[in-house]
């Protein structure tokens, strides 16, 4: 009798030993894994990068100290906590759930396993490779530790990127080639095997180009990279939208929707958090970059950061619409009721690419515009697919890179007239550039940055003026790796060394 | 004594003796007849005792509190009542005497509540304080809580908001653990985590159980110690009604020295300039600014009501007795607009006791049943104190605009709202909840000594709550574009069931005592709330989720939990000639939050006594009585949540939204690792005193304790690669060392009775362990303001959610200090500092400022609190005061929000540094982009001293039965009060009484308080 008396189980929870069995089961596993995509704040690896980048400075209130940080290379005590929890909160639900896959009663579907293994490993991918490029140095997980395992010391990097390598290798390999258009609609953000491929492409650049390395850590050739690239281009059904400032929200009034023919793979958001702090399923990064504290028409409002370095905006053609479509100018576009406020590093402009707009705000949806912001978070785009391919294609096939670059560069410039030549000497030169200007305030910056070396990060970083709140001196003793939270440097025993650069 | 602070208060005896025909004769005997009152109000006591030492002749006092006696002038009379003091007068030369029995008195007969059973306090071996009901109501203006402020030594109460309603944060010895630190209370038996239902006049006694020894029968909830709480008997043979009543109006004591608009033009200028930004006002438009809007004069609800009527009734027979009230309080909150702070409650109560057969079957209840009603403006973090808004907002703008609507910022900052617009429209909100809490007893005692009890408690409580959010838009970023109903149900319901077999015996000098016991409790908590935007029907009154149009929006979140524990205990006492006591205690607790590893523990105790005035050989003259006292033992403390043993799968807020139209799939995931190890936190206690009667008039009780908590049930960080960001582990421990004193002096000099009682509490509260690598519990950051740091922490070494930052050395008054600030290499220390930046210590002397020079700048808690109380009674006038102080504790002032430039500031910004000499501890002003980070860095500026004194209440009374002897009354006593008029601190916040924490450990944070009001108002108790 004590003893059913005492004896109580959650009513609105499985316990680990009663979950997994079906599934049904395995998809709420996956989908948590997919969950925590979303999570993020100021600490997002996308607004982090810009800000370490030539693209933005620190921005925010006057007395905003987080993102300036970022900006200048400083230190603060704990800073990036929230990365590093992120990635190995979401590398945990991937490996809780491979390991479970077997004791999953599947009946007569096998394909479904294949599936949510290949999927729950591109995703484990992506968190390593945000991990590891950030950081540099980090423990390599594949299982569920026991409490004695927890003390894990970092691993050498081309552990980590050989694991990213084959993660997606296999979901190259083991999910379905189906093509943009025969995706169902309601499968949008689901991995894909163009998701995967594409996603090789850019770790094998950064990881040759950081490491100074020939293929990806023994896994992936150069030419299988070409080849996973080109199967995205050939088969994977995607194409340029007709015009870049119908790609993005900000840039006009035909926005050409989200999960377009240019859209690989994006991570979703939506509004239907409903002003719940605790749902976490809305663009944080947004309210980040939103103009300052004022709603200026169309624009809708947010906290300023990241305000955008006068020298990316300079560095388009004025005939080239992407501009305009990925900056804000306030004087361009006679912004008159603009008010600097507490804005601090004000620089006249601010992001375009992810602005909240007034029309269809988060408020106005019944929810909160600091944490229900919906624009889904493009990862990757076609037009990268495309880049990357041309910088791979530079030394083996010319002529295919030419091809490549000049549809992003024509569709930039609604036509021929923007073209430039590809040569073996100066195409890499080229394509960074284009690079810098198309994927500009994507996320991809610094990364293209550090991948050519500390000299070409500092000299493109490094950023002089009278003034001393602009002024960024990039540590190159960093190799533009960031700190490692001091709390788990502690909490691992000291088993983790900190990054060169960093104190503590 | 055992409780000086009780004797102190209580010591109102009023011994009148009417001395009748003076008879020389040396007649054997004759008619000696009397009455037997209250010391206190005259009122009569039925069922004394008077019985004439010696022998077994006597009388018990009737319905009106008489009696009458053969005696002879040899004789000594010995009056006697369970609860009062006992009284021995000579019988010579009277034929009539009025005794005055006094409640609660220095008597040592006076009994004590010691936890399934009573005690003489003489032989208490623990460390207990008893309260009893004058005290109470003495201080009866105030909330149960807040009367036991300053009572006893060594518990701490303190206010976390002063807002109608709200509860009071008690700690007894220290925080001592970094889950739940509050006290268990009993109330009649029952376990209840609040006690703030009760109405003060209903209370018969509180004991407060303060070391192991004592708290230990409660084993497995007593960790933080026990305070019992015994609601009003009847008596037989009486019929009583009482009616109290008072009313009063409370007024805010202190405002804040915000600056007004032309003050504030001047600092935001120079804010301005110092940032390299043009300045806002010109010299012309300074001068017109004025004075500007008082925000706090708009917000303050002057001369704000608060009003009490109680009405009770008491009686019975020789089979049945019966105690019943009915009462009424209400109170508005000082601060809060349109009535938004305010709190009332109907209360009942009916506790009776029937003898089924003779007094060998006894069956009795105790129930009180209340309904309250609160509606508050929001205290707490940043995001709901509707306070803080009021400090920080500029003098620019008027509450209302010419057309009566709420006044619009100024472009100079559109980014703030009018706060007392926000407290208006986020504020509107109502809760009701209904309390049942009671037990129903049966008690047999077949033969003598030998008590077999069975007792059934339940506590039920349940909640409604309801709230609006209107449209409206204030500022570009407090608007609301929807309208939301809020509606929510809260439940609890717990009961309890003791079964215990008693029995004493008495052998000669021999006192033996036994108890055996079972415990089963259970609890069940549940809650349902939702909303739903864009209301049909706008207002307060229609917050009910039907009102809300849109389905798409509508969310409805749901919960239930249950926890049961099942116990054993048993305690052996035993006691010779009222010399040596010993008692041991255990229990053994099983509780479902655990799991089967480790579900059950066991808690023992023992404690011996030691009454060397009873010796023989130990007879100083001017000690009355002596009583030395030592415990040991161990108590539980359970966690707050249910599985924590268990790995269990969540599906909250792991969701994820594929596809264009965002379509919502579930998540799910462990959230926890699991640890079926999972045990019980004990907190291990040692305690020394002694009681000591002195000089007839004196007493004085001190305790030594060693109190250390281990083994909390803490969530620390893990390493992430773990999946967890935290890990419910046992570890930690917490040492909280300290001594209380208390000192009593009563006597009564013919006419006037004077009780002054002193005590003072020392704590000291230190961290020996915390269970993970950084022996380190974060406090959270952005507090105060978004970019704020962690500024309190938990580590060991010191004491918890201690203030943590850097220490300041002044203020650079030059560029020459600037570059002369160098570390021992010649390394400029703030190389980006500029004269009137503030000096940052470099602790560790390695050229940089950075957070190894961080270090304790503060502690949260008192060295010592204190409290001193004062009766007087003189013929029909009484007059009472209760001061309460805490000595060595800081406050950190969050108050400014440093994250917005053009907040207002206080006046103390006017000692601001301006040039060299100006100062040397408030930087100049800047809007926060100085490198130096002057305030965006934890350091001691934001430290401050939050020692305080206080006079809680001060109570002046007349009886005016003295004049008027024929009405038929037992009391009409009017009375006058006031609470908290005077606060002595240096301070300059709203008040320095400051409890508020991020989290349970942490306290005396100040983003903006409730302060408690002054009171003043005039009352009535009458009898009848």
């Amino acid at each position: 009798c004590s003893k059913d008396f005492l004896e109580h189980s959650p009513v609105d929870q499985q316990t680990e030993t009663s979950f997994y069995q079906n599934p049904d089961q395995a998809l709420q596993a996956l989908v948590a894994v997919y969950n925590q995509l979303n999570i993020g704040d100021f600490d997002n690896i996308h607004l982090v990068s810009e800000l370490a980048s030539d693209n933005c400075f620190g921005g925010g209130g006057t007395s905003d100290l987080t993102w300036k940080q970022w900006d200048r290379g400083q230190e603060s005590s704990n800073m990036n906590l929230g990365v590093w929890q992120k990635y190995y909160t979401g590398i945990y639900r991937a490996n809780v759930l491979l390991s479970k896959l077997e004791g999953v009663n599947w009946g007569a579907d096998s394909t479904l396993k294949n599936t949510y293994a290949a999927e729950a490993r591109f995703l484990r991918a992506y968190f390593y490779f945000d991990l590891v490029r950030f950081f540099g140095n980090v423990p390599l997980v594949t299982k569920q530790l026991t409490v004695s395992e927890y003390n894990t010391p970092q691993a050498t990097p081309a552990d980590v990127y050989k694991l990213i390598a084959e993660d997606l290798k296999f979901a190259a390999e083991r999910l379905p080639a189906i093509a943009y258009a025969g995706i169902p609609g309601s499968n949008y953000g689901r991995v894909t095997k163009w998701a995967a491929e594409s996603l090789i492409g850019r770790v094998f650049l950064y990881y040759t180009g950081y490491y100074n390395q020939n293929d990806l850590a023994g896994v992936v050739t150069k030419a299988q990279a070409i080849n996973y690239l080109e199967d995205v281009i050939t088969t994977g059904g995607y194409d340029l939208v007709d015009s870049f400032p119908r790609l993005w929200q900000a840039a006009g009034r035909s926005f050409v929707g989200e999960d377009n023919k240019e859209t690989i793979w994006s991570i979703k958001f939506t509004h239907k958090g409903l002003g719940n702090w605790d749902q976490k399923n809305g663009n944080r990064m947004q309210v980040h970059i939103g103009i300052r504290n004022q709603v200026l028409n169309p624009y809708y409002k947010g906290w300023g950061a990241g305000t955008v370095n006068p020298r990316l905006w300079n560095a388009y053609d004025g005939n080239d619409t992407r501009r305009n479509a990925s900056i804000i100018s306030i004087e361009d576009e006679n912004l008159t009721g603009y008010a600097v406020g507490d804005q601090s590093q004000y620089t006249g402009y601010f992001w375009k690419k992810y602005q909240p707009l007034n029309e269809g705000n988060a408020d106005s949806k019944g929810g909160n515009f600091q944490i229900d912001n919906y624009f889904d978070n493009i990862v990757i785009r076609y037009a990268d697919v495309l880049l990357m391919a041309a910088e791979l294609n530079l030394e083996g096939n010319l002529s295919k890179a030419q091809t490549y670059y000049n549809q992003v560069r024509d569709r930039a410039f609604l036509g021929t007239s923007g073209r430039k030549t590809l040569t073996t000497a100066d195409g890499k030169r080229l394509i960074m550039e284009e690079r810098r200007l198309e994927l500009a305030l994507e996320g991809v910056r610094y990364w293209d940055l550090l991948r050519q070396g500390m000299n070409v990060a500092k000299a493109a970083i490094d950023n002089n003026s009278s003034d001393p709140q602009f002024v960024v001196n990039f540590r190159t003793e960093t190799q533009g790796l960031f700190k490692i939270p001091e709390q788990e440097i502690n909490l691992s025993s000291g088993v983790y060394k900190q990054n060169p650069g960093w104190a503590n | 004594c055992m409780i000086p602070v009780s004797c102190g208060l209580s010591s109102a005896l009023i011994l009148t003796m009417l001395s009748g025909n003076v008879a020389m004769a040396q007649t054997p005997k004759r008619a000696l007849s009397g009455k037997v009152t209250t010391g206190k109000d005259n009122s009569p006591l039925p069922g004394a005792s008077v019985r004439i030492k010696g022998t077994n002749n006597g009388a018990i006092t009737d319905g009106t509190g008489g009696f009458s006696l053969q005696v002879s002038d040899s004789d000594s009379l010995e009056v006697t009542l369970v609860g009062f003091t006992k009284q021995v007068l000579s019988a010579r030369g009277r034929t009539s005497l009025t005794v005055n029995l006094s409640e609660g008195s220095t008597g040592l007969d006076e009994i004590v509540v010691v936890g399934y059973g009573t005690e003489k306090k003489k032989l208490v071996t623990g460390a207990i304080d008893h309260v009893n009901t004058q005290q109470l109501e003495q201080n009866h203006s105030l909330r149960v809580d807040q009367a036991l402020q300053g009572q006893t030594p060594g518990v701490q109460i303190t206010a976390t908001s002063a807002q109608p309603g709200e509860s009071m944060k008690v700690r007894i010895r220290g925080t001592s653990t970094v889950g739940n630190a509050d006290p268990l209370y009993i109330v009649d038996g029952v376990p209840t985590y609040d006690i703030t239902y009760l109405n003060a006049s209903d209370i018969a006694s509180m004991d407060v159980l303060k070391d192991a020894a004592s708290s230990a029968i409660y084993g497995a909830r007593a960790a933080n110690g026990v305070v019992l709480v015994t609601t009003r008997k009847g008596r037989a043979g009486s019929m009583k009604i009482t009616y109290d009543a008072y009313y009063g109006t409370q007024n805010p004591s202190h405002k804040v020295a915000l600056l007004n608009a032309h003050d504030y033009g001047v600092i935001m200028n120079e804010m301005a300039i110092n940032s390299g930004s043009q300045p806002y006002f010109t010299m012309e438009e300074l001068g017109r600014l004025g004075k500007g809007t008082d925000w706090q004069e708009a917000i303050y609800n002057k001369n704000a009501p608060m009003q009490n009527h109680s009405l009770s009734f008491a009686g019975g027979n020789d089979v049945s007795v019966f105690s019943s009230s009915v009462a009424y309080t209400e109170q508005e909150g000082i601060i809060g607009v349109g009535g938004q702070s305010k709190f009332d409650r109907v209360s009942f109560r009916m506790n009776s006791e029937h003898k089924m057969y003779k007094d060998i079957i006894i069956f009795g209840e105790n129930l009180t049943y209340t309904q309250s009603r609160k509606r508050g403006i929001g205290v707490g973090n940043i995001y709901s104190n509707g306070i803080r808004a009021v400090f920080n907002t500029s003098p620019l703008f008027p509450v209302y605009d010419e057309n009566g609507n709420y006044g619009k910022p100024t472009p100079i900052n559109p980014e703030e709202a009018n706060p007392v617009a926000m407290m208006d429209y986020q504020n509107q909100n109502r809760d009701r909840t209904n309390r049942l809490i009671g037990n129903t007893y049966l008690q047999i005692s077949p033969i003598k000594g030998l008590t077999i009890r069975t007792d059934f408690g339940i506590s039920t409580s349940n909640t409604d709550s309801r709230s609006y959010l209107p449209i409206y838009a204030l500022s570009t970023n407090v608007i609301n574009l929807r309208s939301r109903a809020t509606q929510g149900i809260y439940r609890a319901n717990e009961w309890n069931w003791d079964n215990t077999i008693n029995y004493q015996k008495e052998i000669g000098k021999h006192n033996f005592g036994v108890l055996v016991g079972t415990n089963a409790n259970k609890r069940v908590e549940s809650f349902l709330n939702g909303y739903k935007q864009d209301l049909t029907k706008a207002g307060l009154d229609n917050a009910v989720i039907n009102n809300g149009t849109t389905d798409s929006t509508q969310r409805i979140f749901g919960a239930d939990s249950t926890a049961t524990i099942y116990s054993y205990f048993g305690r052996l006492s035993y006691s010779y000639a009222d010399k040596y006591m010993f008692t041991a205690v255990l229990r053994s607790d099983a509780s479902s939050r655990f799991g089967p590893n480790n579900r059950r523990a066991t808690f023992p105790s023992v404690s011996v006594g030691w009454v060397p005035t009873n010796e023989d050989f130990f007879k100083p003259t001017w000690l009355d009585f002596l009583k030395i006292r030592a415990g040991w033992g161990q108590n539980g403390n359970l966690p707050q949540g249910y599985f924590g043993y268990l790995s269990t799968i969540s599906t909250q807020y792991l969701g994820y939204f594929f596809g264009s139209g965002d379509n919502p799939f579930v998540g799910a995931a462990p959230i926890r690792i699991s640890n079926p190890d999972l045990k019980w936190e004990t907190s291990e206690q040692a305690n020394i005193g002694f009681d000591a009667n002195f000089l007839k008039d004196f007493t004085l009780t001190v305790d030594v304790y060693r109190k250390t908590t281990k083994d909390w049930l803490v969530p620390v960080n893990v390493p992430a690669v773990s999946g967890a960001a935290n890990v419910l582990l046992n570890g930690g421990n917490v040492r909280n060392q300290g001594v209380e004193i208390s000192l009593g002096y009563n006597h009564t000099f013919k006419d006037l009775s004077v009780g002054v009682n002193g005590n003072i509490g020392i704590n000291r509260n230190e961290i020996t362990d915390i269970p993970n690598m950084e022996k380190i519990i974060n406090g959270s950051t952005a507090i105060t303001f978004a970019s704020m740091p962690e500024f309190y922490r938990a580590q060991v070494g010191f004491p918890m959610g201690y203030f943590y930052g850097f220490k300041t050395a002044g203020i650079f008054q030059n560029e020459q200090e600037v570059s002369n600030y160098v570390s021992k290499e010649g390394k400029i220390i703030q190389p980006n500092a500029q004269p009137g930046d503030v000096r940052f210590q470099d602790l560790n002397g390695d050229g940089v400022i950075d957070s190894k020079d961080q270090t304790q700048i503060g502690n949260p808690f008192p060295k010592f609190t204190y409290g001193f109380n004062i009766n007087l009674g003189y013929k029909g006038f009484d007059f009472s005061a209760a001061l309460y102080g805490t000595h060595g504790n800081q406050i950190w002032d969050g108050t400014h929000d440093y994250s917005r430039p053009l907040s207002n500031y206080t006046t103390e910004i006017l000692g601001r540094w301006t040039g060299e000499g100006s100062s040397n501890r408030l930087p100049r002003v800047t809007d926060g982009s100085e490198l130096n980070q002057n305030w965006i860095r934890s350091s001691d500026l934001y430290i401050h001293n939050a020692s305080f004194l206080r006079v809680k209440s001060l109570n002046l009374g007349y009886d005016f039965k003295q004049v008027l002897k024929n009405i038929p009354l037992g009391q009409l006593r009017l009375y006058v009060a006031a609470t908290n008029l005077f606060t002595f601190t240096s301070y300059r916040g709203v008040d320095p009484e400051v409890g508020y924490g991020p989290t349970g450990w942490a306290s005396g944070i100040d983003l903006g308080t409730y302060p408690q009001p002054k009171t003043v108002l005039v009352g009535l108790n009458v009898k009848f």
